[in-house]
C-alpha cells in the first residue's frame, strides 16, 4: 500500500467534514448525505465507519437508489463487516426469479441490524432443483436460513378451475412438500415468501365470487399454507407490503420480460427490510420493549400545564388521533410488546390521566414500567431496560420531541428511536410500519409478557425496600413447576431456544425437529420449568436438556428467560435435573459453559452450583458434578414436581 | 457533447465508482462492472430520474454512452 501524501489526505479528511456536515442537516441523514459519508470514509480506507453509515441509508427511507449504491459499497467491504457485526448467519436465498439485487439489499438491510450474512444464492429459477437436488450448493452451504423467493407467476393454477378446491389442494401440496424437503435435509428455518395476487383478473370484480378465478386460488394458497405452515417455516405476507406499496409498484412486467425481475427494484427496499426483521426474529433479535413518552406523543399538550381537563384525548381537534394511537400501542402490548413509560414530569401528574381520565385507552396495568421525572430521558431509558432485565437492544423508544430523540440516539447506540410525524393521524401508520417488533412465533406466554415484566418490576422495586437479598427472595414466595417436554409446551420451549441470550449456557439454537431428536434420544433427561410467584404467574421460563454420554449425563442446553434472571431459580431446575440423572444411574453431570457477547451473566453459574472445572478454552470451560455429593437444593423455590 | 451529470451520477452510483469518467464514446466493454445485471439498473435508475420508459429494443445495449443520452433527450423532451 502506498502512504497518500499528507496534502492528499487532508483533502479527503476536508472532504469528509463537509458529508459530515451534510449529514447533519436533517434529524436522520438524507440518503445522499450517508452515502456522502460512506464514500468519504471509503477514500481514507475507513471501512467500518464506511460500512456503518452504508446501513445508515436503511434508516433514512426506501428509495431504491440510494440502496442500491450502499449495497454495492457495503458489497466489496464485506470482509471487513464480519468481525464487528453481532450476529452472523448463512443464508441461502432459491428462487424462481432473478435475486441478485434483493441478496445486494438484503446484506445492507441486515447490515443495519449488525447481522453478517454468508449468503448462498441459487441461479434464477432454480428453486425446486436445489431442494429436490440432496448434493445441490443450497445443502452443501448447511444453510441456517433459507430465503424461498418464489413469486405468483410459479403457482401452477389455471386462469379458472372448475374444480378449485382440487386444483388449490395440489399447489399447496407441493409447496408443502418443497418445504419438507428443506427442513429434512437441514435444520434450516425456512422464510416463505407469499404470492402476490396480481392486480388484473380475466373475470375483473366477478372474480372475487368465483373460487376458481385465479384470483381467488391463489389467496387460498396463501391462506392455506399460512394454516399449515409448521414452525420451521416463516411467511412473509408480500400481499401486505405490495398492497401497502401499491401494486402498480410492486409488478413492473416490463423488468420481469426483460430480466425475470418478478418483484419491480421499487418494492426491494421494503422487500429485504421486512425479511431481514424475519431474520432477526429468528436469530432472537426482536425488540421487546416499547418506551413512550407522554405529553404531545400519548395525548395533546402538557400535562403539567393544562391539566386534566386541558389534555386532548378522545376529543379536540387531534383527540381521537392519540385515541387511535393509544389502540394501536394497545394491541402491541396484547401480542407480546412491554410498554414503559419514560416523561419528564413529576410522577404523579404524570400517572394521573391513567388513573382517572375517561378517555384514556391506556391504564397503569398496561405499562410495566413507569419512569417520570426529570432525569436525562437515556439514564430513564437504562433504567427501565434494567429494571425489567432487558438489553438495550430490546428497547425501542418514541418521543414526539426531535431533540429527545437525538439525545437519546447520541447516548445509546443501541436502542431504536421512531420519529414521529408531526400530524398525530399519523403516529399510527409510522409505528405500524416499524419492522422490527417481528417474532417468530405466538404464545399464550406472549399474550401475558406485560403481566410478568410489570410483576418483575415490582419485585424490583420490592428488592430496593427489602432488608437482604435473601428476605427479598422469600418474600417473594416462589413456586416452580418442572416437568418434562410435552408436545403443549415444545411451541415456547423452542421459542425460547430460538432467543434466549443472556441466561444461556450454550446458546445452542436447536429447532423443532433437533429438541424432538433429543427428546427421542434414549436416556436423554428435558426438563422445562414454570414458575409463580405472589405477583404473578410468569409461565414457562426455564429448560433443561441433557443427554446421555455413559456415566455422564451431558447438559446440552440450560437456559432462562430474562424475566427470572438473580432468582435462583435455576437451582430448583439443575437440582432437578440432578435428582433424575441419579435416578437413572448417571454418575456424573457435565456442564459446558460457551461465552457469547452476551451471556457473560453466566459464566460462573456452574461453580456457583458446586460443579468442578474440568478444562477451559477460549470457546468453553467445561464443568462437573459428581452426584454422590449433597442434592443440588434452592432455599427460595418451592418445587412441585409431577 | 459533454456527458449529462445526471447519468454521469447514475452511471457512478451501480458502477461504484465515484470517480468514474465518461464520454460520449464510452461503451459497456471499457467497463468491466457494466455487465448485463449492472445495465438492468442502469436502464431502471434512467427510467426513473428522466420520468420516461424505455420500450423494446431501446432497453438492449446502445452502441454507447452518446447514443443513449441521445435517445434519453429526445424521449424526455429536451433541448441542447
Amino acid at each position: 500500500m502506498t502512504v497518500a501524501a499528507p496534502q492528499e489526505t487532508d483533502s479527503k479528511r476536508a472532504t469528509l467534514e463537509s458529508a459530515l456536515e451534510a449529514a447533519r442537516l436533517t434529524e436522520i441523514p438524507s440518503p445522499l448525505a450517508c452515502l456522502g459519508v460512506a464514500r468519504a470514509y471509503v477514500e481514507l480506507d475507513e471501512a467500518k465507519e464506511a460500512i456503518k453509515w452504508c446501513a445508515q441509508v436503511v434508516k433514512s427511507g426506501l428509495d431504491y437508489r440510494s440502496w442500491d449504491a450502499a449495497g454495492r459499497i457495503l458489497k466489496r467491504l464485506y470482509p471487513e463487516f464480519a468481525p464487528i457485526a453481532r450476529r452472523s448467519a448463512r443464508l441461502a436465498v432459491i428462487g424462481s426469479y432473478t435475486t441478485d439485487q434483493l441478496v445486494d439489499l438484503l446484506r445492507l438491510a441486515a447490515a443495519e441490524r449488525g447481522v453478517h450474512l454468508d449468503i448462498y444464492e441459487s441461479g434464477y429459477g432454480q428453486y425446486q432443483q436445489e431442494i429436490l437436488n440432496k448434493e445441490s450448493g443450497l445443502y452443501a452451504h448447511d444453510p441456517e436460513l433459507v430465503v424461498l423467493a418464489v413469486h405468483e407467476g410459479d403457482l401452477e393454477l389455471p386462469d379458472y378451475s372448475p374444480s378449485p378446491d382440487e386444483t388449490v389442494k395440489q399447489e399447496v401440496v407441493r409447496w408443502e412438500g418443497l418445504w419438507a424437503r428443506i427442513t429434512d435435509n437441514t435444520n434450516a428455518t425456512v422464510i416463505h415468501t407469499s404470492f402476490v395476487k396480481r392486480p388484473e383478473d380475466p373475470f375483473g370484480h366477478l372474480s372475487s365470487k368465483l373460487a376458481g378465478s385465479r384470483s381467488s386460488m391463489v389467496a387460498a394458497v396463501n391462506s392455506q399454507l399460512g394454516d399449515l405452515a409448521p414452525k420451521e417455516v416463516a411467511i412473509l405476507d408480500c400481499e401486505r407490503l405490495a398492497a401497502n406499496l401499491g401494486k402498480g409498484r410492486w409488478f413492473d412486467d416490463r423488468y420481469w420480460h426483460r430480466s425475470k425481475q418478478a418483484v419491480a427494484f421499487d418494492a426491494l427496499p421494503t422487500m429485504a427490510r421486512d425479511i431481514s426483521a424475519m431474520i432477526g426474529a429468528q436469530l432472537g433479535m426482536t425488540r421487546k420493549c416499547l418506551v413512550l413518552d407522554l405529553d404531545g406523543t400519548l395525548w395533546g399538550g402538557i400535562i403539567g400545564e393544562d391539566g386534566m381537563d386541558g389534555i386532548r384525548i378522545g376529543h379536540g381537534f387531534d383527540g381521537e388521533a392519540f385515541a387511535a394511537f393509544q389502540e394501536y400501542v394497545l394491541s402491541l402490548k396484547d401480542r407480546g410488546v412491554v410498554l414503559a413509560v419514560c416523561s419528564k414530569n413529576d410522577e404523579a401528574t404524570a400517572r394521573k390521566p391513567f388513573e382517572s381520565h375517561p378517555d384514556m385507552r391506556l391504564s397503569l396495568n398496561d405499562i410495566a414500567t413507569f419512569q417520570a421525572n426529570w432525569r436525562p430521558k437515556p439514564e430513564n431509558i437504562r433504567r427501565i431496560a434494567e429494571s425489567l432485565g432487558l438489553g438495550l437492544d430490546a428497547m425501542v423508544f418514541v418521543d414526539d420531541q426531535p431533540a429527545e430523540r437525538e439525545v437519546v440516539r447520541q447516548a445509546l447506540e443501541m436502542v431504536d428511536v421512531i420519529v414521529l410525524p408531526e400530524d398525530p393521524s399519523r403516529y399510527v401508520e409510522t409505528l405500524a410500519r416499524y419492522p422490527h417488533f417481528e417474532s417468530a412465533s405466538y404464545t399464550d406466554e406472549d399474550n401475558r409478557r406485560t403481566e410478568s415484566y410489570r410483576a418483575r418490576n415490582q419485585a424490583f422495586e420490592a428488592r430496593d425496600k427489602a432488608d437482604s437479598l435473601d428476605d427479598f427472595l422469600r418474600s417473594l414466595d416462589m413456586r416452580a413447576t418442572i416437568q418434562p417436554f410435552d408436545d403443549f409446551h415444545l411451541a415456547r420451549i423452542v421459542q425460547l431456544i430460538g432467543k434466549t441470550n443472556q441466561f444461556n449456557l450454550t446458546t445452542r439454537r436447536h429447532n423443532q425437529a433437533a429438541v424432538q431428536e433429543i427428546i427421542e434420544r434414549p436416556e436423554s433427561i428435558h426438563l422445562y420449568l414454570k414458575l409463580r410467584d405472589r405477583f404473578a404467574d410468569h409461565g414457562l421460563v426455564g429448560i433443561v436438556m441433557g443427554t446421555n454420554e455413559g456415566q455422564v449425563l451431558e447438559i446440552d442446553t440450560l437456559l432462562m428467560s430474562c424475566r427470572v434472571i438473580g432468582r435462583t431459580v435455576e437451582v430448583a431446575l439443575v437440582g432437578e435435573l440432578a435428582a433424575r440423572a441419579r435416578d437413572l444411574g448417571y454418575k456424573s453431570l457435565r456442564g459446558v459453559y460457551r461465552p457469547t457477547d452476551r451471556n457473560g451473566l453466566v459464566a460462573g453459574l456452574y461453580e456457583s452450583l458446586g460443579f468442578q472445572l474440568e478444562s477451559e478454552t477460549a470457546e468453553e470451560t467445561v464443568w462437573s458434578y459428581e452426584l454422590d455429593k449433597n442434592p443440588i437444593d434452592s432455599q427460595f423455590v418451592t418445587t412441585e414436581v409431577s | 457533447m459533454t456527458v449529462d451529470d445526471r447519468l454521469l451520477h447514475i452511471f457512478r452510483d451501480v458502477l461504484d465508482d465515484p470517480n468514474l469518467v465518461l464520454t460520449s464514446a464510452t461503451t459497456a466493454a471499457d467497463i468491466e462492472e457494466w455487465d448485463s445485471l449492472a445495465h438492468v439498473t442502469l436502464m431502471f435508475l434512467i427510467e426513473q430520474e428522466f420520468g420516461i420508459q424505455f420500450a423494446g429494443e431501446e432497453f438492449a445495449r446502445l452502441e454507447d454512452v452518446g447514443a443513449l443520452q441521445t435517445l434519453v433527450e429526445a424521449k424526455a423532451g429536451l433541448q441542447h
